[in-house]
């Protein structure tokens, strides 16, 4: 037991983060168009078998792990601030145990895991035997009940470095909700105007207004109507010297200390290379792009979203010089930070959770027919960096696949791990084909490796 | 003219204090010597810290100076901000 979790009694129930709101409006959009839009997974590589006894023993010795088992989005009225409320006791997060080729695992489970926030698990593991010694731990999550980081901490806590949570800076795992105060009340009340200025400021963002032109995307909304998507993921991986290379083509296009703008700008100028190949290349670049609210270094929270995001716009004759093109992104950065747009945007999420989803929803589909992105992107920087070892077993590699919600239907993930860079490519049904794929990582690999030079 | 009349001290303190209150975790120690990456700086941290420069002491870093060296860690950024020419505004 942790020593967080040994002092800290954790809560019988959390208000929701504006973010995981949010979330679960952008996932309402996705309804009918397949049931895992927001289901992200972590996959561990382990050098040895791991039981699956092993695994559950840790599961159910963890206060947390249990906590996170048992909370429910409780349906609420109206006006009153969404929250996660523990229910009776369970069996638990679901483990599983099966074979399989361990890396990357193949056949992870069906898209429809089940994981829903108002009525069941959020998570869930499966264990994946190799037939080489080797084994995979899968952590399965909805999105509105953490991120990505928080299910890093989740991992680190249950295994890290083969005595479980042990580590004494993890910090508080779930944020308390404030206590009741009629100050706060009445302040709360008495500046909803100044909100109400800060939901329009960071609405526009959102709704991109302001480009002006079509949002470049890889599938219309109104040609899904009645589909149900399949998600499916394609691994990039580099190895060492590669991610060498990537470092220095990234110091060359003068983004050696923003090295998601190179990865952002390689990316806009892949998924531009195949609309131009369909040649409906025409559309404004939207991106918004997460960014972990917590403080450098912090170890929690693991509960919650706690992400708010940056907005980029690439318009397409952009898209020519990738030099130029990460110059312009690191000017939009610094403008959005100077005026504080993550903590508006941060702000509006939190001021939402008041509405019903089903206004939510549509108050977010509205000016754009729910296509808020041209794709979606993350760059979570290196994970799980003090995991070597996971419940005794040495930590080979580690995957992170996003999550793929459409619209719009792709999404792109860089995550480093024990030196070496990885890109993953997440897409809906439809989104891309086969040989679109190919060329999506032909330009990814050109530009992070030669610097955009053929 | 430069900035040095700022003295090494002062901005490489203020730096510090900067990061310590709004960017860095409590539980994290470092000092104006330790590797800006050992701290877990990103990107957006770091132009945070650049638009605190800019905002408190009215010096703007440019693109050009932000190389590896100069962003090593808080005493080698705030040796490059006293080195920038003194603009006049």
């Amino acid at each position: 037991m942790s020593l967080a979790d040994a002092t800290t009694p954790l809560p019988g129930s959390i208000h929701l983060s504006g973010c995981d709101w949010f979330l679960l409006a952008v996932d309402r959009l996705a309804e009918g168009a397949g049931p895992s839009s927001n289901t992200c997974r972590l996959v561990l590589r382990l050098d040895g078998r791991l039981g699956i006894e092993a695994l559950r023993q840790a599961l159910d010795s963890s206060p947390l792990a249990q906590w996170m088992a048992r909370v429910r989005r409780v349906s609420l009225t109206p006006l009153v601030l969404p929250a996660w409320s523990v229910g009776p006791p369970n069996g638990g997060i679901p483990a599983s145990e099966r074979s399989g080729p361990t890396d990357p695992p193949a056949d992870l489970p069906a898209a429809n895991l089940g994981l829903r926030p108002d009525r069941a698990s959020c998570l869930r593991f499966d264990l994946v035997q190799g037939s080489d010694e080797k084994s995979s731990v899968v952590l399965s999550w909805h999105h509105a009940m953490m991120d990505a980081h928080g299910a890093e901490f989740l991992l680190c806590r249950l295994g890290g470095n083969g005595s479980g949570e042990t580590e004494p800076n993890c910090g508080n795992p779930v944020v308390p909700n404030p206590p009741l105060s009629v100050k706060r009340t009445m302040r709360d009340v008495l500046s909803f105007p100044n909100r109400l200025r800060v939901c329009r400021q960071s609405s526009q963002y959102i709704c991109n207004l302001s480009a002006g032109g079509a949002i470049a995307r890889l599938m219309d909304r109104r040609d899904a109507v009645g589909r149900r998507f399949e998600n499916f993921s394609h691994s990039i991986d580099f190895d060492p010297d590669e991610t060498a290379r990537i470092d220095a083509r990234a110091t060359e296009t003068n983004a050696a200390f923003r090295k998601s703008l190179f990865y952002l700008a390689s990316t806009v100028r892949a998924v531009h290379s195949i609309l131009k190949k369909r040649q409906t290349g025409e559309g404004n670049f939207l991106v918004p792009v997460p960014r972990d609210s917590r403080k450098r270094g912090a170890r929690g929270p693991v509960v919650s979203n706690q992400s708010s995001f940056l907005f980029y716009l690439v318009r397409p004759e952009e898209t020519g010089d990738l030099a130029a093109l990460v110059a312009s992104l690191g000017r939009q950065m610094k403008d959005q930070i100077r005026d504080n747009v993550p903590g508006l945007f941060s702000e509006m999420m939190a001021q939402f959770r008041r509405l019903p989803l089903p206004i939510y929803s549509r108050l977010l589909s509205g000016p754009t027919r729910g296509q808020m992105a041209s794709f979606y992107f993350s760059d979570t920087g290196e994970v799980c960096a003090d995991l070597d070892r996971f419940l005794g077993l040495p930590v080979e590699g580690i995957a992170h696949l996003p999550a793929s919600a459409f619209p719009p239907g792709l999404t792109v993930s860089f995550t480093r791990c024990q030196g070496r860079q990885q890109a993953v490519v997440s897409w809906s049904e439809g989104c891309l084909d086969a040989e679109e794929l190919a060329l999506l990582e032909r330009h990814l690999r050109r530009d992070l490796l030669e610097g955009g030079r053929e | 003219m430069t900035n040095s009349r700022l003295g090494f001290e002062t901005l490489a303190g203020e730096l510090c204090r900067f990061l310590r209150t709004s960017v860095v975790d409590e539980s994290v120690g470092f000092d104006e010597n330790t590797p800006l990456d050992r701290i877990g700086l990103d990107s957006v941290s770091i132009v945070e810290m650049l638009l605190f420069i800019e905002r408190r002491f009215g010096i703007e870093i440019p693109d050009s100076c932000l190389t590896h060296k100069n962003l090593e860690s808080v005493a080698s950024l705030a040796r490059c901000a006293l080195d920038l020419p003194e603009t006049v505004s």
